[in-house]
């Protein structure tokens, strides 16, 4: 009886849970299929009363979105390639060789994660005002990839301590240096992680705002996150199509989500046990 | 116990270095101030241009185009930037040290937040008062006196100025309740009276667009005959709501009587300044509330060509109304593009030389010939006969406006009512119910308006 209670108690707190998580997203969707006139009635309708794609269409057609999203998706994706060959090279170094200093230069790294964005947005904007990289996607790119660096290299470090030492000793018998190891034996079996770290960098990419919005001026270099933006407008807020473009901003996420959502969580998991 | 020690002055040193990044760029390794322009290498200006329609940054293009051309020792570099990320872009760029800052810039009204408050800009007075001589005795007064200065110190050169509120009346409609250009109502029951008759001829008289998609027009509407009557929404300092007072039940009874007289379009309630623009514009409507920037609207939208209008005055309180003559206004004024120093600038040797150049340009009479929109502010396009004919051809009620004396009669500099948007949206949905009839009486529904509104206003202020 008491495990039968318990287990309802469990079910009812996981059905709590999920609506807290996913009613943001129900929210999003209804009110992407609303006028503005049903929007501002009060009280609020949990359904449209006619639901209607319009601000998709308005969203898609007559604004630059499919140029916000291409965008975004060239920035992030090389961002997140960059990040994850930077961030395993940097961790396998850190995981398996001996180096002096090497755990305070780790400790840096992770220091570097601390600082807020707000705190270095104004060296940032003169550092590449300076070099030619303003208003560039160039400049952009280099930037995700540092941002989402340091937590990389940490979830790789630990993913690649758990990886067991006779498989590279295995491989040096056989003849392999440390690079070819490295890929060809470690890079492998280390999936997951590296699942792990290109998810966590293509989020971080894909949803920036503070950086894109200063550094970036042109129409057509602008991303997603500032596109969204541009709903809110001086005379008012176009929250239907604010809805409309979420919901297609949020699809890539899910998509990605849904493909390597086992080994991101495999491999997340495995970094915070084994580092 | 080494390596903790290690680990905490590698993490010292990145600090440093994070606050190393923040210091001042003006000086070089000695430490010395750097040299405004270096003797013969080429200055370049950084001029950062925000919002505006879409033909607007296109002119300062243009010309910083003619201008590099013509010489070549400087070369303006023009860019657009997107209106509503200015605060951000332009406080990080001011902060970001004068290497990298833009020298110029083209900015909404921006004397008391971005000159007086934070400093970014300097005044043209101060910094190139040949300039600003030049520039006052080009602009019309009101323009050089009331928008571009402060304390009676030049501060920035307008490009344009918007001038809101005007009537448009259809000529067609006017014909056909037997007035004409020169007979348009003159006071609000004459323009009531008009209204009526435009109605029985078959036409929307007057209707006010009360679509909650667009609620600020709304809120406008009421503010544009309110305002006459020297009346507001709230106070200067926009902590009490004056929503009920005597002006807002006069200005709201007004707009009843019209609604109840059948003046008001079928679908008023779901429809926008737009949809009465295009209403107008389509021969439906006999009125229009417009304002000096309209042709820049005009341009996406399907006009016929042989469609007449006259934008005219606003309607004038009558004679027994109650008006407030120290607050009273017809007619506010606007500007933007609002051409700017910078004060981290050194360039001031380059930056009067393009000043200069777009002086002798007029450059805003570009307003006219390719913009097509906006309120020109330079005495030459009314008085000069060649550009005068050009503005008769785009704005020809601005030059009849300015002929009579009435261009800048009674202008205000437009009035600005808090940020709270709440307060607008409810402001706007408790006026279209009392227009409406949903109240008892006008007064009921205006006090319930003021306080729903004043427990908001309270709100946002206690947060």
């Amino acid at each position: 009886m008491n495990k039968k209670v318990i287990f309802v108690l469990k079910g009812i707190g996981l059905v709590l849970i999920l609506f807290v998580a996913l009613f943001p997203l129900f929210w999003m969707f209804i009110t992407s299929g609303k006028t503005m006139t049903e929007l501002l009635k009060i009280p609020v309708t949990l359904w449209p009363e006619d639901f209607t794609f319009q601000s998709y269409y308005e969203v898609w057609v007559q604004k630059p979105f499919p140029q916000y999203i291409a965008n975004s998706l060239k920035i992030a994706v090389v961002a997140t390639v960059l990040g994850m060959i930077v961030s395993s090279m940097a961790a396998y170094g850190f995981a398996k060789f001996r180096f002096p200093f090497k755990r305070g230069i780790l400790m840096f790294v992770l220091v570097a994660q601390m600082f807020p964005s707000t705190s270095i947005i104004i060296p940032l904007f003169s550092t590449y005002r300076s070099y030619g990289l303003y208003d560039t996607h160039v400049g952009l790119m280099l930037l995700y990839t540092t941002i989402s660096l340091a937590f990389s290299v940490w979830m790789m470090y630990g993913y690649f301590r758990g990886v067991p030492k006779e498989l590279e000793e295995a491989a040096r018998i056989d003849g392999c240096g440390a690079l070819k190891s490295f890929i060809h034996v470690i890079l492998p079996i280390s999936k997951p992680g590296i699942a792990a770290v290109g998810v966590y960098a293509f989020m971080c990419a894909w949803n920036e705002y503070l950086y894109s919005l200063i550094l970036l001026t042109s129409e057509q270099n602008y991303t997603i996150s500032i596109g969204l933006s541009r709903f809110i407008t001086e005379f008012g807020t176009y929250w239907n199509q604010m809805g409309a473009a979420s919901i297609i901003v949020t699809i890539p996420t899910l998509v990605i989500f849904i493909l390597l959502g086992k080994n991101l969580i495999e491999g997340l998991t495995a970094g915070a046990v084994k580092g | 116990m080494k390596k903790k020690i290690v680990s905490v002055l590698l993490a010292g040193c990145m600090t440093i270095t994070l606050l190393a990044g923040c210091g001042n760029g003006n000086k070089d390794a000695g430490g010395q101030e750097k040299p405004a322009e270096a003797g013969s290498e080429k200055v370049t200006l950084d001029f950062w241009v925000f919002g505006g329609l879409s033909e607007e940054p296109v002119v300062f293009q243009d010309l910083a185009e003619e201008f590099n051309a013509s010489q070549d020792k400087i070369e303006v570099v023009v860019t657009a930037q997107d209106w509503g990320s200015r605060q951000e872009k332009i406080v990080t760029a001011y902060q970001a040290g004068d290497e990298t800052a833009p020298d110029l810039y083209a900015l909404g009204p921006c004397i008391e937040d971005y000159g007086i408050k934070m400093g970014i800009i300097s005044p043209i007075e101060d910094v190139l008062p040949g300039i600003a001589e030049q520039v006052k005795e080009l602009m019309i007064p009101e323009v050089a006196e009331g928008v571009a200065s402060k304390d009676g110190k030049m501060w920035t050169i307008p490009s344009w100025v918007d001038l809101s509120p005007y009537m448009m009346y259809s000529i067609e409609a006017l014909e056909a309740i037997g007035l004409d250009e020169n007979s348009v109502p003159k006071t609000w029951s004459e323009f009531k009276d008009a209204a009526e008759k435009f109605a029985a001829a078959g036409y929307t008289g007057y209707s006010v667009p009360m679509s909650m998609d667009n609620y600020s027009d709304v809120n406008n509407e009421f503010n544009y005959w309110n305002w006459q009557l020297g009346g507001a929404p709230m106070n200067d300092e926009a902590t009490q709501m004056t929503m009920n007072d005597e002006h807002a039940v006069t200005t709201v009874e007004f707009l009843k009587s019209m609604y109840d007289a059948g003046t008001f379009s079928k679908s008023a309630a779901n429809e926008t300044y737009m949809d009465r623009h295009e209403q107008f514009f389509g021969g439906k409507c006999a009125t229009n509330i417009g304002y000096t920037y309209i042709n820049g609207i005009l341009t996406d939208m399907e006009v016929p060509e042989d469609f007449e209008y006259i934008m005219a005055a606003m309607p004038v309180p009558d004679e027994d109304m109650e008006v407030d003559e120290e607050n009273a206004f017809y007619r506010m004024v606007s500007s933007n593009m609002e051409i700017s120093v910078s004060s981290l600038s050194e360039k001031v040797d380059a930056i009067e030389e393009f000043l200069q150049f777009l002086i002798d340009q007029n450059f805003w009479h570009k307003w006219v010939t390719q913009v097509g929109a906006r309120t020109p502010v330079d005495i030459a396009s009314y008085e000069d006969e060649t550009l005068r004919a050009e503005t008769e051809k785009v704005q020809p009620d601005l030059v009849r406006m300015y002929d009579e004396g009435t261009l800048m009669e009674g202008v205000k500099p437009k009035p600005a009512y808090g940020g709270v948007v709440e307060v607008q949206t409810t402001m706007a949905e408790y006026l279209v119910d009392v227009i409406q009839g949903k109240y008892p009486s006008v007064e009921e529904g205006l006090n319930e308006l003021n306080n729903a509104c004043q427990e908001l206003l309270d709100e946002y202020s206690n947060e």
